[in-house]
This record gives C-alpha cells, structure tokens and sequence, in this order.
C-alpha cells in the first residue's frame, strides 16, 4: 500500500481521482491548503504525488521545485495544458511523469503503478487477486490453485483480472474487448467467444467449475 | 517593374512644367510686339531670347537630371513598399511636405486600427485555449464517473464524450497550427504512436463491430509525436466513421508510407482531389451532415508542418485508403 497525495483544485476531480486510486489499495490524501503544499506535504509524508499545474496562488511547477528541495519522492504532473513545452517544462522542473487532462483512468492507473515500480522495491509486495482460493498474480500472469499452476494466455489473463477486479459486478462484452484491444489484441466478437469457453473449461479442469457466470444481454461476471 | 526609359521622364518632366513653356512663349509674344512697336531691331530681340533660352536650358538640364533622380527613387519606394514611413523622400516644397504629412496621419489611424485588431485576436486566442483547458476538467470528471458503471448507457455516453474531447482537441489543435508552433522533432518509435492511436478509438471500433488490422513493425521515424498521433487519429476517427462492415487495415510499408485503409463507402472520384480542402464535406460528408470539412484540411496542414506529405486514394463503395509518407526530404524552398 502506499500513501499517494492529489494536488488538484478541483475537488469534484480530485475525489474522483482519490477514489480511482484507493481502489487498488492505495491512501490517497488530497491537498486542501493551496497556500502551503509544503505543510500538507510534510504532515502526511507520501511516497507519490499527483500534481495539477495551474493551481490557486503558486502554479505546479513552483510547488513541485519546493517539495525537490527536501525530498526526492516521484511526482506526476497532471494538466490540460499538454503541450510539447509543458510536458518538456514539467520534466525539467523535476516531474516524472506527465497525465494529459482529460485523464484516461486506466492510463492514470498504468502511469502511476509504473512509476512507483521504478521508485520502490516492489518485492515481497506482490499484487494478486483472489477468489475462491485461486490466486491471479497480476506480475507474472500465473494464475495458482491448490498449489497448482494453471497456464493462461495473455488474452484468458486479461480477461480474468478484469472480471476479478469487478468482482460482483457484470462486465460487458464490449469492455472486455476494449481492455483486450488496449494489450493491442485486436479480438473480434466470437474470439472473444472462444476465449472465454477455453478459459472456463481450464478453470473447470483445475476444480473450479462455473467461476465465471454468464449474464445473458450484458456479458459476464464472477460472482461475490 | 521594368525601369522607365529616361525619354519618358523626360515627357513627364516637360508636362509638369508647362506652364515654363507657356510663359516663355507669352514674353517671347509680348516682347516681340514692344519691339516691333517701338521700331527696334530684330536681331536684338532674338539675341536677347537666345541667351535666355541657353540660360532655360542648361538650369532646366540640371534641374532634369535632378528631377530624373528624384523620380527613379520614387519609383523604387513605390514597389518596394513597406509599413514604414522612413523610407519616404525628404520634402522639398511645402506642397510635398503636406502630403507627406496626409501619409503619416493616415499610417497612424492605421496603426492604431491594427494594433487593436491584433489585440483582439490575440485576446480571442487566449479566452479559446483557456476555454479548451477548463472543459478538460469537466470531461475528466466525467469520465471518472462514467468508468464506475458498465451498462449500455454508460458505455455509449462514454462514447459521446469521447467525441466532445476529440473535438476540444482539434479546437486547440487549430489555434496552436495558425499561430506559435509547438514542435520537438526527433527520432520515434512509429508502433507505439500507432498503438496509442488504436488504443483511443477502441471503443469506437468494438461499438461499431469493425475489426482492426495491424502488424506491428520495428521502425523508427523522424517526427513530432504529438503531431503525428493528431493526424493518425483524425485518419483513424474517419475510417471508424465511413465505415458500417468489414475492417480498417494499418500498414507501415518498407518505404515508410503509413497507410490506413477502410472498407467503408468510398470517396467519389470528383471529391478526391479536394477532401483535404478546408471546409469540403464532399458527398459523405454531406449524406453523413456531421463533418465540417475540418478533420482532413488539419491533417494536411499537420503534414506540412511536419514535412510529411498526405495522399488519397479510394474506390466508390470498396472503401478508402490515406497514405502518410514519412521519409525525409530535402527543404526545396
């Protein structure tokens, strides 16, 4: 888990954003004194912050020069104004990463966990999903159960860990060919079909019959 | 403009001081009569005239070369005329004076009307690139919120927001192409341009049950990467929008043409020179009443900026296909 701290005026946004990142297991603090990030800085001490760049008083870049004087910690800007010369100005200034408005949250998700991969030492922190005892390791993309590896393709991977981070909840069709399309599978609709079946009667050999449910006219979903 | 012979100056200068001319003759007249009046000779009278006329004619000799200078330099300013006032003659008469006088009153109001105009138009910019920022704030809100759901009208509200931003985007794509350029050029990696393009209309594509061709390969470009995603999205945002069955094909070809090709309904073979006009819709366009003639005109404009070059090609009712020719070439101009 780690502490993540928001810089964003717009508080609608940014509890948006709080929110999307508490999901996966994060504390996520957002600043509220545009005055003094430094005091809100210090006082919840965080391994990554999220900054927006035109911000009340001081802009972005001032307050990302100020946090560099006492601390190292990866800062990812995140702004409308994504310009060549402001993605260039942010790097310079310090930033690791830049987040163009509006902001994709599945590449706010990618760019985040990416760059707190190459801060910290990831290892003994391993991120998994479970459900009924079997274990997705989304580092390795092995799937285990009772001891006993299950080998899946890169497509049947995808596909289980997005049903399992929507556990409880159906997840269409076309949302599970867009995340397949975002691995640059291009899948059409019966590959999609096929996929699914071959992961089931896989899940069905290791012990695991009727994981994934069919919701007839939406898509799929394993249940809570 | 070729020079003027100096005959014709000459015309010129003899037309503007006629009125020499005309006096002289009327002395000669006037003389001639006293003389004659009073009995004189002849010959006095046209020794007297002689010697006034060599005096004429070697004063108006100077005052011709003179005029002759004065007029080629005028000639000169006049097709070489700039927004300045310096490069105008010094007066030599105060009828020159008040006319010079007249130019720079009126370069003034100019002036001043100008720079009033370049303000407003600098100050319209301004209030369109900070409008374009301030909906991206909205959007991504909405998005969040829209992300939480995964129904029917989610999705296509997704959809539709999506195309709010691509048209915020080429909003602040147009002011930033008319005025100060925002480019860094460098050697790219072409397949993950493509792949982020892909990524973006996915849905698009998965809405409409269009397949996707793409074969990833290993090339490197010069090129500014913002710019090149702007014109593969607008060939990709059409494709998805032309076409109703079948597939979009992207290539890299050896010679570094990138090619996107659709099976949609085709160009007309008259609308084909002109789609990358400004503000040509064509017959698609036309049937389809939702394109501005914008998309195509800005990726031709992005492509000269960028020293790419842009082409068409399309047979009616089999589909489209635009090519981006991405090799360098020598700067001719």
């Amino acid at each position: 888990m780690y502490k993540i701290m928001i810089v964003e005026d717009d508080s609608e946004l940014a509890s948006r954003m709080k929110k999307k990142i508490e999901s996966w297991g994060n504390e996520v603090y957002c600043a509220r004194d545009f005055g003094n990030i430094i005091g809100d800085f210090t006082g919840f001490d965080p391994h990554m912050v999220l900054m927006d760049i035109s911000l009340p008083f001081y802009n972005g870049y001032y307050w990302c020069a100020e946090i560099r004087k006492i601390s190292n910690v990866p800062i990812i800007f995140v702004s409308s104004a994504s310009d060549n010369m402001n993605i260039v100005m942010a790097m310079n200034m310090g930033g690791d990463d830049f987040i163009a408005k509006p902001i994709d949250p599945d590449v706010m998700t990618a760019k985040i966990q990416a760059v707190l991969r190459r801060a910290y030492d990831m290892a003994g922190k391993i991120p998994i999903l479970e459900h009924r005892g079997a274990v997705l390791n989304l580092n390795d993309a092995s799937l285990t159960y009772n001891g006993e590896r299950i080998e899946l393709t890169k497509n049947e991977f995808r596909i289980l860990q997005t049903l399992l981070e929507n556990k409880g909840k159906a997840v269409s069709r076309d949302t599970l060919m867009i995340k397949l399309w975002q691995m640059d599978s291009y899948v059409e609709e019966n590959t999609l079909t096929v996929n699914v079946t071959r992961l089931r009667k896989k899940l069905a050999g290791a012990g695991l019959p009727d994981f994934i449910a069919t919701k007839v006219g939406i898509g799929y979903i394993v249940e809570q | 403009m070729k020079k003027e012979s100096i005959f014709v100056i000459f015309i010129k200068y003899v037309v503007q001081h006629r009125y020499i001319l005309v006096l002289s003759a009327a002395a000669f007249i006037i003389c001639a009569a006293v003389f004659f009046l009073y009995g004189l000779e002849s010959e006095g009278l046209f020794y007297a005239f002689g010697l006034c006329g060599a005096m004429c004619v070697a004063v108006g000799a100077f005052r011709f070369a003179h005029y002759a200078v004065r007029y080629r330099e005028r000639k000169k300013v006049i097709d070489n005329i700039t927004l300045t006032a310096e490069v105008l003659q010094k007066p030599e008469t105060p009828l020159e004076e008040d006319y010079q006088s007249m130019i720079f009153a009126l370069k003034k109001a100019l002036d001043e009307e100008i720079t009033k105009k370049d303000s407003d138009l600098r100050e319209g910019l301004e209030y369109y690139t900070t409008w374009v920022h301030q909906i991206k704030t909205p959007i991504s809100v909405m998005r969040m919120i829209l992300e939480g759901e995964d129904t029917d009208e989610h999705r296509e509200l997704s959809l539709q927001l999506f195309r709010i931003e691509q048209y915020v985007e080429m909003v602040l794509n147009y002011i930033r192409l008319g005025g100060g350029s925002d480019f860094v050029f460098k050697e790219y990696e072409l397949d993950p341009i493509i792949k982020r393009a892909v990524h973006k209309f996915a849905p698009q594509f998965i809405r409409k049950h269009i397949g996707l061709k793409y074969e990833s390969r290993d090339i490197k470009v010069i090129t500014d990467e913002k710019w090149l995603s702007f014109m593969i999205e607008q060939l990709l945002s059409n494709a998805v929008k032309y076409t109703e069955k079948g597939q979009v094909t992207i290539s890299v070809t050896d010679d570094l043409f990138l090619k996107i090709a659709d099976t949609g309904m085709g160009i007309a073979e008259e609308d084909l020179p002109r789609i990358f006009e400004k503000g040509f819709t064509g017959y698609n366009g036309r049937a389809d009443k939702k394109s501005t003639g914008l998309g195509l005109y800005l990726c031709r404009l992005t492509a000269e900026r960028l020293s790419h070059r842009i082409y068409a090609e399309s047979e009616m009712g089999k589909g489209s296909a635009f090519l981006v020719d991405l090799n360098r070439y020598e700067v001719t101009e």
